[in-house]
């Protein structure tokens, strides 16, 4: 009998789909298929289900559903490649192709006329039809990905189960403007029959195959509304299974207007949909991490987010977004390890944060960890000035007293933790000396950094991978192929990072108080009643203020800073 | 808009007839799409997406979800046409054709100078009139098998192949039969729709029970059984671990472990309970029980029951509970505290079909099953699909007819006897409004005469043929599509839903005059254009 116990993720909105696809990507690239390799230590089934298609092949996919809007999928048929059911498109035109001339002649022989119908063919972005080329490596290729992703179809590695996919076809999809525009029309597309029913029962089916369902992971664009959608059904999630759910709502860097909008008008949208949100958030949701690269999400889009040894596009969406999945692969394994303790679950990571209903939380990232390439980790933590990460949680700084956190650390091996007993010279004479493992000498190290405050650290040994298609060129030149800094050489530019070290954290802190003090103000300064598509959608404005006088009482959870 | 008719009411004039001109054109359009799809001999269209997404349909409702309309005319047509399905199920196809044609026909008066207003009076006269026609022509039915098949029948031979129609004909209103009690309005959702992807789409059937999409989880369980009670719950038979179990606010392992027992000791009473019950009523007996849970159960707790040869089943649809109870009574349980004999089901064989990734279970042999199951089957998905949407129309149309108790004979006959009628009323109204009242009655003929092309045959002619032979006869006439000659629907069984055919009068009529008086459209448009 397994033991896996089993969580269901859920990605709503077009850029949590492409953080989505980089996290699928970077689990998949660290998979081994090779039986004499030792077993990984991260506990794949934990996100990922087997199963076998119409042909007997073996699949093993994602436990995922994602919503999207249409045209946002270019060539990726709904349902997916692994199961068939779909006709492959070629540059020519399809009357002409096998598959369909079999399907005409069925149905003449069955009744009279059949009209073929087709869109344009979809092209397929190279990398796609690589992957479909055994004899090309990927890796040995440079797809400038950065700058001709259209959309995250383009560099999904990872292959989908014919659930997953669900496409609503009342918006149109567009990277000019949003259709699917407010919180209250995502409560309303919840209440249809593509959702009420259908969507409802794709979760049930995968609830089913569970023998010891953890609980959920929902990943939602918060600016739009996927805001309305996202938390509608994890209040069904709730009321159904009441599992563990662990809410993570992203921001695009990129200040993409709403239909019928000008500037100003897209940002008060935007702030509302965030303070419905975040209320909703607060009563459904076991704990919630945001998640941006922008420093500050609110009225106005801040300024990209500084992470040591590494540079980016401030608005790229396929580079963002593989800074976010990184966090997400490192944050998450403190309930994807294999063989780990019962308090290494997901309701043990969401029950260490939200006591005293602190269901929020801040996210804190070093991507890489910075440690030389040479370095022991006792000499790394000790020379460590400034901050040891970054925060990637918008409108919110890195707690630093009466802070309760959770760690995971990925990419330091037991070897690197200090030098044997004869070598040691000067680290004896450190308290640090003394810690056997990774995790332990991080808890000193939090101790001794943060005043009054309890840190939970899980840690791995296995660095996080970043090979095609994660963007490596985002990594600095000082950095080795391994992930460690080397300021005095510099990494070839043929040369790729295929792996770094990452330390990533959760965070409970009175800053977090900043965060929705910023919201609500924001958000009341905002006159809903001018807001026609609010009320249209069935939002009175009483809610309204309903919602933000919530989140005040949620903000004074955040108030005093409490006794350990 | 009011400050500048006064500036320039010439320049006024001119933009509101150039808008008609644009919302006739994409009525037009529209209408050129769906046209070919009218009737049962309408084209069947293979849609093919850019991915490669494979969609087959021959009904209007469906093409038009499928279809990327821009032009806000054509999608306030489209979307009064689906309102038109999502109310009634059918009728999506001829209210495009004629809304199109309604605006077609008005053109002709409006270019000699004829006023809109007075064309959507003469709209709104004729309307009234054609819903007396209808009340005339409608035939009460009396509910039997026979009636339903003639309903069921011609719409399904709109959607599907005709083998495939008689197939699901003859499921559908088995099924409304089976679920009918006495007077009472159907509940369709008590038809489970269940699709497997095998076989062919002949192989479609109706379950006189319930069909479910999950099956056992445990090696040992038994995959048939005879002579079930069925114990339908909603009771958590799995150990939940609470959300205090962080690992802050255990002081030791034992403390603990502790929780984790006294958790598990109350989940193993709740599965005694079921065991208990089971020894007493089936040991020693040809007896068997089959457990239907719409919580969890885990695998400590599948194990105990599997020791005992019970079937258990969990995470079942909550829409199960109620039908699980009608197909073999019992009731469903939400606590085991007075568990007993009277609150289980029964089900002559309970067993698993395993294919491909997905099982399934079958509860059989139920008496008097008052909900059942389509099993939908088919090679591929879009097959699937279409059968899928044929049905829904299907159990529609056949509940349509219980709740009208009556039908309207189909084939044209309808529209060439309100054409008729409308003729003969025309000559009563005084004033340029008679005008109105023929463009509608003229309008009207667009369903027989596509109906007549999608066959091959001349519209003129059939036409000509029909309207005579319906002066002729007191029984209504419409076209047989195999020979081309008029006939009477009745002896074919060609009947539409009472229901439908009002429906598409009243919103036809209205959307037509509204996209007429377009002045009134277009500032319509601009208010809701704001905030
Ligand atoms: N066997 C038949 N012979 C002649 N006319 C038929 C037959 N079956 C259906 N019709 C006519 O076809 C029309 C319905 O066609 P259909 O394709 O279902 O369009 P809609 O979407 O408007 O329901 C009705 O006017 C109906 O009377
Ligand atoms: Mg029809």
């Amino acid at each position: 009998m397994s033991s896996t116990r089993e969580i269901v993720t859920l990605q709503f909105g077009n850029y949590a789909n492409y953080i989505g696809a980089h996290w699928w990507n970077i689990q998949e690239s660290s998979f081994s298929y090779n039986p004499e390799d030792a077993p990984s230590e991260i506990s794949h089934d934990v996100l990922y289900r087997e199963g076998v298609n119409l042909n007997r092949q073996v699949t093993y996919t994602p436990r995922l559903l994602l919503v999207d809007l249409d045209g946002s999928l270019k060539h990726l048929p709904r349902e997916g490649e692994l199961y068939g059911n779909s006709i492959k498109r070629t540059n020519e035109s399809i009357e002409s192709t096998d598959d369909v001339k079999k399907i005409k002649e069925e149905l003449q022989n069955l009744s009279a006329d059949v009209e073929v119908v087709e869109q344009p063919h979809a092209s397929k972005h190279d990398f796609q039809k690589d992957l479909e080329d055994p004899v090309i490596d990927i890796q040995e290729k440079n797809y400038n990905l950065a700058d001709n992703v259209d959309t995250w179809t383009d560099y999904l590695y990872a292959r989908y189960h014919p659930r997953t996919v669900n496409i609503v076809n009342d918006y149109k999809h567009s990277t000019e403007k949003q259709t699917f525009d407010t919180y209250a029309c995502g409560v309303q597309l919840w209440q249809t029959e593509q959702f009420e029913d259908e969507f409802c029962d794709k979760i049930r089916q995968y609830v089913e195959e569970c023998d010891f369902l953890q609980g959920f992971q929902t990943l939602f664009d918060c600016f739009n509304g996927y805001s309305g959608l996202a938390t509608a059904c994890m209040e069904y999630l709730n009321d159904e299974y009441g599992k563990a759910n662990f809410a993570i709502p992203v921001y695009s860097p990129r200040n993409t207007p709403f239909e019928n909008a000008d500037e100003p008008m897209s940002d008060s949208i935007r702030v509302v949909n965030s303070a419905l949100a975040f209320h909703k958030l607060s009563e459904q949701a076991s704990l919630f991490v945001p998640l941006s690269t922008s420093d500050r999400v609110w009225r106005q889009l801040g300024a990209a987010r500084q992470l040591r040894s590494l540079t980016y596009q401030p608005d790229n969406l396929y580079q963002t977004s593989a800074v976010l999945a990184a966090y997400l692969d490192t944050i998450s394994l403190r309930y994807r390890l294999r063989n780990a303790p019962s308090a290494y679950s997901l309701a043990g990571f969401c029950g260490d944060l939200n006591n005293y209903g602190r269901k929020l939380a801040g996210a804190a990232f070093a991507l890489p960890f910075p440690m030389q390439h040479k370095q022991d980790l006792i000499d790394c933590l000790d020379q460590f000035e400034g901050p040891i990460f970054t925060s990637l949680t918008p409108n919110c700084n890195i707690g630093t007293d009466y802070v309760i956190q959770t760690l995971c650390v990925r990419g330091i091996t037991r070897d690197r933790l200090k030098q044997p007993l004869e070598k040691a010279k000067e680290q004896m004479r450190m308290a640090a000396y003394k810690c056997d493992s990774v995790s332990e000498m991080f808890q000193l190290y939090l101790q001794c950094a943060n005043h009054a405050s309890m840190s939970h650290v899980a840690s791995v040994s296995m660095a996080m991978p970043t090979r095609i298609p994660f963007p490596s060129e985002m990594f600095a030149e000082e950095m080795t192929k391994l992930g460690f800094l080397s300021p005095t050489t510099k990494r070839q530019p043929e040369e790729k990072v295929v792996s770094v070290p990452t330390l990533a954290a959760a965070q409970s802190s009175s800053e977090l108080g900043d965060t929705l003090e910023t919201l609500h103000r924001e958000a009341k300064r905002v006159k809903i009643a001018k807001l026609h598509r609010y009320k249209a959608a069935g939002l009175e404005e009483d809610d309204y203020v309903d919602a933000l006088e919530q989140l005040l009482l949620f903000k004074d959870n955040y108030e005093d800073n409490f006794e350990l | 808009m009011a400050s500048i008719s006064l500036l320039n009411p010439k320049a006024e004039f001119a933009r509101a007839a150039q808008a008609l001109a644009i919302n006739i054109s994409a009525a037009k359009g529209l209408q050129d799409v769906m046209r070919t799809n009218l009737g049962p001999k309408g084209t069947m269209k293979m849609l093919v997406s850019g991915a490669g997404d494979i969609k087959i349909t021959k009904d209007g409702n469906v093409l038009l979800h499928e279809m990327q309309i821009q032009h806000p005319t054509a999608s306030m047509i489209a979307r009064a046409s689906t309102a038109q399905d999502d109310s009634t199920g059918d009728g999506t196809t001829s209210t495009v054709l004629l809304i199109g044609e309604l605006l077609k026909q008005a053109d002709i008066f409006l270019t000699e100078g004829l006023h809109p207003r007075i064309v959507t009076e003469g709209f709104e006269k004729a309307r009234s009139k054609a819903l007396e026609v209808l009340d005339a022509v409608k035939i009460p039915i009396e509910i039997n098998k026979k009636n339903l098949i003639g309903i069921a029948n011609t719409s399904l031979r709109t959607k599907v192949h005709p083998a495939l129609a008689d197939v699901l004909t003859e499921v559908c209103v088995d099924a409304i039969l089976a679920i009918r009690k006495d007077d009472k309005p159907v509940d369709l959702h008590m038809v489970e729709l269940m699709e497997m992807q095998h076989k062919t789409a002949t192989d479609t059937s109706l379950i006189r029970g319930i069909v479910m999409d999950h099956g056992t989880r445990h090696p040992d369980m038994p995959k048939r059984l005879e002579n079930a009670y069925v114990l339908t719950c909603n009771v958590s038979l799995e150990y939940e671990k609470s959300e205090v179990n962080s690992g802050f606010f255990y002081k030791t392992a034992e403390e603990r472990e502790k929780f984790v027992r006294a958790e598990r000791e109350f989940i193993d009473q709740r599965v005694q309970k079921i065991i208990a019950l089971k020894r007493k009523l089936c040991d020693g007996t040809e007896k068997t029980l089959v457990v239907i849970n719409q919580k969890g159960i885990d695998p400590m707790s599948l194990d105990a029951l599997a020791k005992e040869g019970i079937m258990a089943l969990r995470r079942a649809k909550r829409r199960n509970m109620e039908r699980l109870a009608l197909a073999c009574g019992g009731t469903a349980m939400n606590s085991f505290d007075d568990l007993e004999e009277s609150h289980l089901g029964y089900a002559g064989v309970v067993y698993e079909h395993v294919l491909g990734e997905n099982k399934y279970t079958f509860v059989e042999e139920c008496k008097n099953p008052q909900s059942v199951t389509i099993l939908i089957k088919g090679p591929n998905k879009h097959t699937i699909v279409q059968i899928k949407d044929a049905i829904r129309d299907g159990l529609r149309a056949i509940n349509n007819a219980l709740v009208d108790k009556c039908v309207i004979p189909g084939a044209g006959a309808f529209e060439v006897r309100v054409y008729n009628e409308l003729n003969k009323y025309k000559d009563t109204v005084k004033g340029k409004v008679r005008l109105g009242i023929q463009a509608f009655a003229e309008a009207l003929l667009v369903i027989p005469k596509n109906l007549a092309i999608n066959s091959g045959y001349d519209a003129q002619d059939t036409i000509v043929k029909l309207t005579e032979e319906d002066r002729l006869n007191p029984e209504p006439i419409g076209l047989d599509l195999s020979t081309g000659e008029p006939m009477k629907p009745v002896d074919m069984h060609v009947y539409d839903n009472y229901l439908v055919k009002k429906q598409i009068l009243n919103s036809c009529s209205v959307i037509a005059s509204n996209l007429l008086l377009v002045d009134e459209v277009m500032r319509a448009g601009m208010t809701s254009l704001k905030g």
